[in-house]
């Protein structure tokens, strides 16, 4: 390889970081910090989710049978595939295999969009029986406290499916960067920082899982 | 520490990984279908914890991170289990305190405070 190719490789990194390794570090701190965060986020729902069982146990387990388990278990497969994915692309951003570190990141954005698919059929399925939350709630002869089941999955599955939707549009962008090769070995921080992102998201699911879909 | 000194993980440890994660989505599947009454939930928890921990472990690479990060980020848990314990020493022991509240400090004339509210806003 040519000097030239090397020079125009190398990443500047910001001039208060003592070296490309210190930053790096400080991005992955900070980056642990807001996931601690959106743990402490999700915390919110799944106390709502805690409270409302704890009231309401025969409702939840009528509720599940209104949930397909197949599609569920197809979306954890999806995200579990999607993760791995992932991780892979990290690894050949650090081995600097842009061309592979691409197929990886694309592979993960398109298991994301089946995610999203399968999500779509169930919603859509969903609000053609009328089970919906709150005061929009349409199914006849079922559960009166049932509206209350489907706020909790609506919203809990709904700000997953926000952050699987930001997840996409993260991945489309190093999808872009992984093409013009601007990740190295010295330099893969976001293909590493987004793997993280799409980790947490991947770890949210994992628990609704069985939360909404596997109650009995 | 150079740049060139990123531990990078083997294929091998990836894929074990991800075999695990499917094989405990399969069992999660395989256990829901048994009934253990109230241990479900338990079950059902126990393996996502399992997975959970496989996830953050090797796919987030905290196993070979700094033990700063992980004692931060698991710090983040406990203030979670906090939340759980407040909210539900109230939401759990709310029928509980009314049921003292009949009986309490050995007062030999039966106290109906609310039933006698409800008489005045009755007859007014």
């Amino acid at each position: 390889m040519s000097q030239a190719n090397v020079v125009t490789n190398k990443h500047h990194f910001a001039h208060h970081f003592a070296s490309a390794s210190h930053e790096f570090e400080t991005c992955k701190l900070g980056m642990w910090f807001f996931l601690a965060q959106e743990l402490l986020f999700f915390s919110g729902v799944f106390v709502m989710y805690a409270v409302f069982r704890y009231f309401y146990p025969e409702m939840f387990i009528e509720a599940h049978h209104h949930l397909s388990w197949k599609l569920g278990a197809l979306n954890t497969v999806l995200l579990i595939t999607s993760s791995f994915t992932m991780v892979m692309g990290v690894r050949a951003a650090q081995l600097r295999k842009s061309r592979e570190c691409f197929w990886h990141l694309t592979a993960t954005f398109m298991f994301a969009l089946g995610f999203m698919v399968v999500k779509g059929i169930e919603y859509s399925a969903k609000i053609h029986h009328g089970l919906v939350p709150s005061i929009w709630f349409n199914a006849p002869g079922v559960n009166e406290t049932l509206p209350i089941f489907f706020g909790c999955y609506f919203f809990m599955t709904g700000l997953h499916g926000i952050h699987v939707l930001v997840g996409m549009g993260l991945l489309f962008w190093l999808m872009i960067r992984a093409y013009r090769n601007e990740f190295s070995t010295g330099y893969f921080t976001p293909v590493e920082m987004v793997g993280l992102y799409w980790h947490l998201v991947d770890l949210i699911w994992i628990f609704l899982f069985p939360l909404l879909y596997l109650i009995g | 520490m150079s740049n060139n000194d990123h531990f990078i993980v083997p294929v091998s440890t990836y894929l074990s990984t991800f075999l695990a994660l499917i094989f405990l989505t399969v069992l999660t599947v395989v256990v829901a279908q048994f009934d253990f009454g109230p241990f479900n939930i338990a079950v059902a928890l126990f393996v996502a914890c399992i997975k959970a921990s496989l996830v953050i472990g090797f796919f987030m690479g905290l196993h070979w991170d700094r033990g700063f990060i992980a004692a931060f980020f698991l710090s983040s848990l406990l203030a979670i289990a906090l939340f759980f314990l407040f909210v539900f020493a109230d939401v759990g022991f709310r029928g509980a305190t009314e049921v003292k509240e009949k009986g309490k400090f050995g007062i030999k004339s039966p106290v109906k405070l609310i039933d006698d509210a409800d008489r005045y806003h009755s007859t007014h």
